[in-house]
């Protein structure tokens, strides 16, 4: 199964799979070694006590010094140490073999209760003597590794220590092992299926309000739905407010735009009406007329598309930009057009000034201002900004001829007409006016301390 | 003076070029931004006429950046349809030195390429003037001499005013022919002489305006001093 990395839910499933993997391997592998300790020690007890049961059951006969082992003691039913192991695994035992002194001892030379195969005796280790128990690992007659316990005992009566020796093989350990493995195999892969089977739930669960999203924006844009529906889980709904934001800001930049394509095929109609009658004529065409009505209906098509544009970013989100670049950039490239007017250009404008709007209509609207002030100026034009109120405030002033407070007025009236004399008319004022209209600003024309005129652009400004 | 103009349109060209020439100005024409590129880097101009909007690979600022990048500092005045003032501010800090909006009015064009060759040659002010001689302004056809025009040939008009434009220097011969002839005019170097034969004739009193300096080339200035 190819697991799709590129979906969520396959990501998260894959890196449960290897973890839970990981953890229950090691987990297993843990507990089996626990465990195997356990199984070692009670197999080493059955020995231990295998052996003590040996060294009770002997005794030596007083009269002929022979020993004797009560083997019914230990192998009456009900009380075979064995146990239920199976009988090739059974404890082996031995007392002696003898060194030769002591052979008289025991007739055989040794006493055996079970062996594995006939005339095979463990050795007696080196340093089997002492108090404690002496436990070693050896090699069996068919190879098996054998635990060997044993101790040097003196029996009352006889002459010499005797050694008690039991052993078993280790096979038995192994085969339970390999039981016990079995069922800790079992019960750590069902419980990896379960956690798995847990997570993948978990993951359908709670993606489930991601779908949801999903379903929601194909209702939008099959039309059922204008907006996100419902609520969603605190991780998301800012995803979905925002989504919801946008799409209303759209929704009302498309109705604007809407708007204003109308007005302006509403207002070329009357230009295009006086060219149509003009072309109807029989006379020669009047040149001056057309050129005049294509003047109007060019200056009408560059107001509706910078109206169109303004109306569609001024409630961008974020959309604002700092006032001073784009007034030293400005200044810059107003020094090098009117090179041969040698103005002195200063500007006077706070970093920590920011337009909220469009970087383009900033550079527009201050653009035309100061082409306008440059160009009536004698030399000296003054570019200031400064934050009123929650404003943004910015003054160009420049040392020119300055209009009469009665043709201020009239000036921006005629600009807001649009009749016919704005393309060429000299002034950029109009330009400002409309861009500083569609922030919802002001613009204003006043008399200059540099003698000129002074006008002010108020916009609404953004926070730093 | 020798202008290069840089425009694809064919109409707009033409009417460029015709108007230049009719101004007196020597004119190249390159209609494509390569051939652009390479006539400014290799020629000399006193300006460029330069469309922003060029069809093939480049626009008029790639070519105006590889022009300033080589050092090449003539006055460059775009032509454009843009008419917004981020688009100038991007133009002029490429190193433009204007920006003209299409359609624009001939004369307007005239009148600013003039101003920018003037400003690039150091005579800040807007008349040019050499003693009694007075280049007219306002038409920029006629050369003033005491008030009175001088009849001029279109040759001997463009050397006269280049040699205004840069007066009390010796230019040399070299460079006096790289600026009043066109790629396509047939250069025949003893032509020049005869142009300042017939100048300092027309110049009458005057005449000692207009020197040579042997070996070295052409002077015109009231001053004596020729270094």
């Amino acid at each position: 199964m190819k697991i799709r990395t590129s979906s969520i839910a396959g990501r998260i499933t894959l890196v449960a799979a290897i973890l839970i993997t990981l953890i229950l391997v090691a987990g297993g592998a843990a507990l089996s070694l626990i465990v195997r300790d356990f199984v070692v020690r009670a197999f080493e007890q059955r020995l231990v006590e295998t052996l003590e049961l040996v060294i009770a059951s002997s005794e030596v006969n007083r009269g002929t010094g022979e020993l004797t082992v009560q083997r019914g003691a230990f192998f009456q039913p009900g009380i075979d140490i064995a146990g239920d192991t199976a009988p090739d695994l059974r404890p082996y035992w031995q007392i002696g073999p003898l060194s030769e002194p002591d052979r008289a001892l025991l007739p055989g030379g040794l006493i055996e209760s079970h062996m594995w195969a006939s005339n095979w005796t463990l050795p007696i280790p080196q340093d089997i003597g002492g108090d404690r128990y002496y436990r070693s690992d050896q090699v069996g007659p068919q190879g098996e590794t054998l635990r060997v316990f044993g101790r040097m005992i003196r029996l009352g009566g006889a002459a010499q220590p005797l050694p008690f020796l039991v052993a078993g093989d280790l096979k038995a350990v192994d085969q339970q092992m390999l039981r016990l493995n079995g069922v800790l195999v079992a019960a750590f892969g069902l419980l990896g299926l379960c956690l798995l089977a847990l997570v993948f739930a978990q993951i359908r669960f709670g993606l489930r309000p991601l779908r949801t999203v999903s379903s929601s924006i194909g209702r939008i844009r099959s039309g059922e739905s204008e907006r996100l529906d419902g609520t969603f889980p605190r991780e998301i709904s800012g995803l979905t407010n925002e989504l919801n934001t946008l799409l209303d800001h759209n929704r009302t930049m498309i109705r604007r735009a809407r708007e204003q394509v109308e007005d302006m095929a509403h207002v070329i109609k009357t230009p295009l009406a006086v060219l149509k009658n003009e072309s109807d004529r029989k006379e020669p065409l009047d040149a001056s007329l057309v050129g005049e009505q294509l003047d109007t209906i060019r200056a009408h098509v560059d107001r509706y598309v910078m109206r169109t544009r303004i109306a569609a970013t001024k409630d961008l989100l974020g959309a604002r930009v700092a006032v001073r670049p784009v007034a030293a950039a400005l200044t810059n490239a107003l020094t090098r057009l009117y090179a041969d007017k040698n103005l002195a250009l200063t500007l006077d404008c706070p970093e920590t000034l920011f337009f909220k709007g469009e970087g383009e209509d900033l550079n527009e609207a201050l653009g035309n201002l100061a082409d306008n002030a440059c160009k009536w100026s004698a030399g000296q034009v003054r570019i200031s900004a400064h934050a009123l109120d929650d404003d943004l405030c910015i003054l160009v002033e420049d040392d020119g001829p300055g209009l009469p407070s009665d043709k201020r007025a009239e000036v921006l009236e005629r600009g807001r007409r649009l009749d016919a004399t704005v393309p060429g008319s000299g002034l950029g004022l109009p330009i400002a006016q409309e861009i500083a209209d569609a922030y919802g600003g002001t613009l204003t024309l006043g008399a200059s301390g540099l003698g000129g005129l002074k006008a002010e652009l108020r916009l609404p400004s953004a926070d730093t | 003076m020798r202008i290069l103009v840089v425009e694809d349109n064919e109409m707009v060209a033409k009417q460029l070029v015709e108007a230049l020439q009719e101004a007196n100005f020597a004119v190249d024409h390159s209609d494509n931004a390569e051939d652009g590129l390479e006539l400014g880097l290799l020629q000399s101009y006193a300006a460029v006429l330069l469309d922003m909007n060029l069809q093939s690979g480049m626009d008029g600022l790639d070519v105006l950046r590889a022009w300033r990048e080589a050092n090449r500092a003539m006055p460059v005045l775009f032509l454009t349809v843009k008419d917004r003032w981020t688009d100038k501010v991007t133009a002029l800090e490429a190193g433009a030195h204007d920006y003209i909006v299409k359609p624009f009015h001939i004369e307007e064009v005239l009148a600013r390429l003039w101003t920018h060759i003037r400003i690039a040659e150091g005579q800040n002010a807007p008349d040019l003037v050499c003693g009694p001689l007075r280049l007219d302004t306002g038409s920029m056809r006629h050369i003033l001499l005491d008030g009175s025009r001088l009849q001029l040939t279109g040759m001997e008009f463009r050397l006269l005013t280049f040699m205004m434009l840069h007066q009390n220097k010796v230019m040399s011969r070299t460079s006096l022919m790289d600026h009043i002839y066109d790629l396509k005019a047939d250069r025949d170097s003893n032509t020049l002489e005869v142009f300042v034969y017939k100048i300092r004739k027309k110049l009458g009193e005057h005449r000692g305006l207009l020197r040579t300096v042997a070996g070295r080339g052409y002077y015109l200035g009231e001053t004596g001093d020729e270094d």
